[in-house]
């Protein structure tokens, strides 16, 4: 080695230390993904510069592959990039046992926010943008908005469990996005409790009792939240008339018929009772979702005209040549007859409504099977949960929250039939190496004749 | 660029080499650079070798990369190819591409050292971009078997560019490597492990105590580096950090290969 050379290689690497040391302080990327999934939205950059001193997160990771710590810190980096008061430290899960114990961290992989003394946890479910916004929002904001959920008279329960009608997953939806839950017995209650930031009745099944409808129609006179779902073809029809009655003050109503989408860009391909939307009208809720389909599967409609002061927005809707089948039928015989209605029918609609210094809303579902487990992830499309979230956010008054959409995965779902899973493990696993052989052997051969 | 012609000193020839009687094209150094490259390229696509490591990466790519994630999770994702790419090929397959590049004949070459050095790399790390681009077959299968739904290119492309990053670095530091020692073992164990703790150096980082040391090996895992460009970004530091690796390989991989000289 000459003495030159050795002199060129150490100013070489001493430059090249020097360039790393300069670019580890600054941080400019380019998001490249379609969908800007390194691309914080507005209502988490404001989360983030809302902050007035400093959010202590703590990562709690097992060190290994695979445990999501990259994607987590790389998230938590755009947070940081937003607001200086962002500040991330990284622990061992395994040998920090004092922030372990101190937070009471059950599992690894686990993310602390703390800010002015409170504390929030991020699991790796929760550990995407939506989860982080939230958090920092509860965390400022240091409220959790109460969703009393109606128990007794057959509504849906969020403790349901079954992967097709139950409602687990919107328990799960509300927990994960900063809500608390608790069952009220509605038939029992002769008022709304006033901690109920908001009252969830979703598809009953039964009469409401008159002392019960007075309790909701005085909850929301005096600026109450509701969410209303209902079905089609109610088993009792005074339990439909008993819904509408605690419309009636707001115009509104469900029809009970049964919607028949005929149209098939608006209607699921296998089932002309699953309505298709992807067009929403104007609200804060749908913001986020345009052009993303959400189903809902056996609705029913919402009728008449709104009060003077109230504000109603259909946020979804059926097509023009859409029907309404008013009396049961079999599922054979659900061809267009005389006497059915016309659509387009709204299946989805929002009410708002001058409260005093409160202000009353209401969203309106024709059908329960709009959050059911079958119809959101991963069952489903996203669309149904960034709906339901966002219904339940605005309901909230949580306007902020409202536009943080659940972004797509890096991953799209897929649907392989046994003959494509055959044929890609043919080409895969048998040509494409086997090809490599080949060229191989052929090399050898060649090698071998010609020397 | 201006060629020159250079009349080769025969006196000059060790005797163990026949000397060449006739006059060599002194190219620039970039013809001579591409000479090499092109050289060694062949050489690799010419030699069982080159195949069998295509179809051992092809094997395990699909096997384990698609097979298991793809079909068996009902997922369009390309993260298990890439963790065979970077896994298998870059910390395992690379080294045994740059064994043959070892000092052995290098004073056969009329080139400059540093030429010789980036030829050489230039040379593997086309076989290594050629194997990561019949990957691309996997992208263009699930292109058409999603339905309705359209692959995020741009994250497969800053992917692809992070891919290359990794390749290059692997590349240059098994040049290194095998510019460190004649002996092809000890090259291929030797090699295996500097990529290996570039890779992996944070994951050993949790067995430190000091922030700055921790912090340190953070900053220079391979590993760490990578993810901006998997995540879809395309990052300067994270640039900055690959290119340097690469250059500093490839020069420290100079003088030693004078000194074999």
């Amino acid at each position: 080695m000459t003495r030159l050379s050795i002199v060129v290689a150490v100013v070489v690497l001493a430059l090249l230390v020097g360039a790393n040391v300069a670019a580890s302080r600054s941080m400019p990327a380019i998001d490249v993904t379609r969908d800007g999934l390194n691309t914080l939205t507005p209502q988490s950059v404001g989360a983030a510069k809302s902050l007035q001193s400093d959010a202590q997160v703590i990562g709690l990771f097992r060190p290994g592959t695979g445990n999501g710590q990259a994607e987590t810190e790389a998230l938590i980096a755009l947070y940081a990039a937003q607001s200086p008061h962002v500040v991330y430290r990284r622990e061992n899960f395994d040998t920090d046992r004092s922030d372990v114990k101190l937070y009471a961290i059950k599992q690894p992989n686990t993310v602390v926010i703390e800010y002015r003394g409170k504390t929030e946890q991020l699991t790796p479910p929760a550990q995407d943008e939506a989860g982080f916004t939230a958090a920092l929002l509860k965390l400022q904001s240091g409220r959790v908005p109460l969703v009393c959920w109606a128990v007794g008279d057959g509504e849906r329960g969020l403790k349901d469990v079954d992967q097709g009608a139950g409602y687990s997953s919107v328990a799960d939806i509300l927990t994960h996005d900063s809500f608390a839950t608790r069952d009220l017995v509605l038939a029992q209650a002769t008022s709304i409790p006033g901690d109920c930031d908001q009252l969830a009745i979703v598809d009953p099944t039964s009469v409401l009792p008159t002392p019960s409808l007075k309790a909701i129609d005085d909850y929301l006179a005096a600026g109450g939240k509701l969410l209303l779902a209902a079905e089609p073809w109610a088993k009792d029809p005074k339990s439909m008339d008993s819904l509408n009655a605690a419309l009636k003050p707001y115009g509104l109503a469900f029809s009970g018929a049964l919607v028949i989408e005929t149209d098939p860009a608006h209607r699921s391909s296998s089932d002309p009772t699953i309505v298709a939307v992807s067009g929403y009208g104007r609200s804060p809720i749908t913001d986020e979702i345009q052009g993303r389909v959400s189903f809902f599967p056996l609705t029913t409609a919402i009728t008449g005209a709104p009060g003077p002061a109230v504000i109603a927005t259909p946020i979804a809707t059926t097509s023009a040549t859409s029907y309404a089948i008013a009396q049961p039928r079999s599922v054979q015989d659900l061809g267009r007859k005389a006497g059915d209605a016309s659509g387009p029918f709204t299946v989805m609609e929002t009410l708002e409504q001058a409260a005093g210094a409160k202000r009353t809303r209401i969203v309106l579902l024709g059908t329960g099977g709009f959050a059911e487990n079958r119809t959101l992830p991963p069952s489903n499309s996203d669309a149904n949960l960034d709906l339901v979230l966002a219904s339940f956010q605005w309901l909230a008054e949580q306007d902020s929250l409202v536009s943080t959409p659940s972004k797509q995965g890096r991953a799209l779902p897929l649907a392989l039939s046994q003959q494509d899973q055959s044929i890609l493990i043919f080409i895969t696993s048998v040509l494409m190496p086997g090809l490599m052989v080949f060229g191989g052997v052929v090399t050898w051969w060649r090698r071998r004749v010609f020397s | 660029m201006r060629s020159e012609a250079v009349r080769v000193n025969a006196a000059a020839v060790p005797a163990r080499i026949a000397a060449p009687t006739q006059v060599l094209p002194r190219r620039s150094s970039i013809g001579t650079i591409g000479a090499i490259a092109r050289r060694e390229l062949v050489a690799l696509l010419r030699a069982p070798l080159g195949w069998g490591v295509a179809a051992v990466f092809l094997f395990f790519a699909s096997g384990f990369g698609f097979i298991g994630t793809v079909i068996a999770g009902q997922q369009a994702s390309f993260d298990g190819i890439y963790q065979v790419i970077n896994g298998l090929l870059t910390l395992a397959l690379v080294p045994v591409l740059t064994l043959r590049l070892r000092t052995e004949g290098a004073t056969r070459i009329p080139a400059r050292d540093y030429e010789l050095v980036a030829g050489r790399w230039l040379g593997a790390f086309a076989f290594y971009v050629l194997l990561i681009a019949m990957a691309l077959i996997y992208v263009l299968l699930l292109a058409i078997y999603v339905r309705g739904q359209s692959l995020d290119f741009g994250l497969i492309g800053a992917t692809y560019v992070g891919l290359l990053a990794v390749g290059a670095a692997a590349t240059a530091i098994g040049v290194l490597a095998s510019g460190v020692v004649n002996n092809r073992v000890v090259a291929y164990v030797l090699g295996l492990a500097l990529i290996g703790w570039v890779w992996y150096s944070t994951f050993v980082a949790g067995s430190f105590s000091g922030t700055a040391r921790i912090d340190f090996l953070d900053y220079v895992s391979a590993f760490n580096r990578y993810q901006s460009f998997s995540l879809g970004q395309l990052t300067l530091r994270d640039a900055v950090y690959f290119a340097s690796l690469t250059l500093g390989a490839l020069v420290l991989a100079t003088p030693l290969l004078r000194s074999k000289r």
